[in-house]
């Protein structure tokens, strides 16, 4: 899975350990999600959709195909 | 450089990773508990098979007692961490777990097998060696991934 953490940390002048904190995690959590080496739960996805006040799908963003979604009636 | 600061350089240069405080303080208690129970279970076979200790005399009754309950606070410490733990660490250590489980069982089996076909003989007992070999092991090796 792609995201955009990084982008955002940086866009806030923040370090990984800053934004570990603000989300309760460790830093290596943060440093192996920002190198997609780790894909993180959903709580802690909507913890980081709310510090950064973005939805999820607008900081990450699946590698393969997209689910198609519902059809149309 | 602090004594703790130098401790935390150390442990990240080692392991790859630095625990928050609450995991370092519960995985402090899971390795107390851990200590205790290796002291205690040391203390007992060693007065047991030194044959000072009558059979079902409240000093057997103790030696039994003490490392049970030792055993048990270490198990429900690592429970305790694992229920805590930062989700990265939590994922690190179910691989682990469940690698050392796997070796575990897959010693087990091969032990028996082992002595049946002829070939020398696998003490059942070296089962938990391998267990926390492997265990150790995984441990590294995750943390190595995710680093």
């Amino acid at each position: 899975m792609d995201n955009r953490l990084r982008v955002l940390r940086a866009e806030r002048s923040w370090s990984q350990a800053q934004l570990a904190e603000r989300l309760g995690v460790s830093r290596q959590t943060v440093n192996a999600i920002e190198t997609g080496k780790y894909d993180p739960s959903l709580p802690l996805a909507f913890r980081i959709a709310a510090l950064f006040e973005q939805a999820i799908e607008g900081i990450f963003t699946p590698d393969g195909p997209s689910f198609p979604g519902p059809a149309a009636p | 450089m602090s004594a703790s600061s130098g401790l935390v350089a150390a442990k990240r240069r080692l392991f790859g990773c630095d625990l928050s405080a609450n995991d370092t303080r519960n995985i402090r208690r899971f390795t107390a508990w851990c200590l205790a129970w290796a002291v205690a279970f040391v203390a007992a076979t060693f007065a047991f098979r030194r044959g000072g200790v009558a059979p079902l005399s409240p000093a057997a009754w103790l030696f039994v007692a003490l490392p049970t309950i030792a055993a048990v606070q270490t198990v429900r410490s690592y429970a305790r961490f694992l229920r805590e733990a930062d989700e990265l660490q939590r994922t690190i250590h179910l691989e682990a777990l469940a690698l050392g489980f796997g070796v575990g069982v897959l010693f087990m089996m091969s032990a028996q097998l082992f002595g049946r076909a002829g070939l020398p003989e696998l003490d059942l007992g070296d089962g938990i060696l391998a267990m926390s070999l492997a265990y150790s092991f995984g441990i590294w090796r995750a943390t190595r991934r995710y680093a």
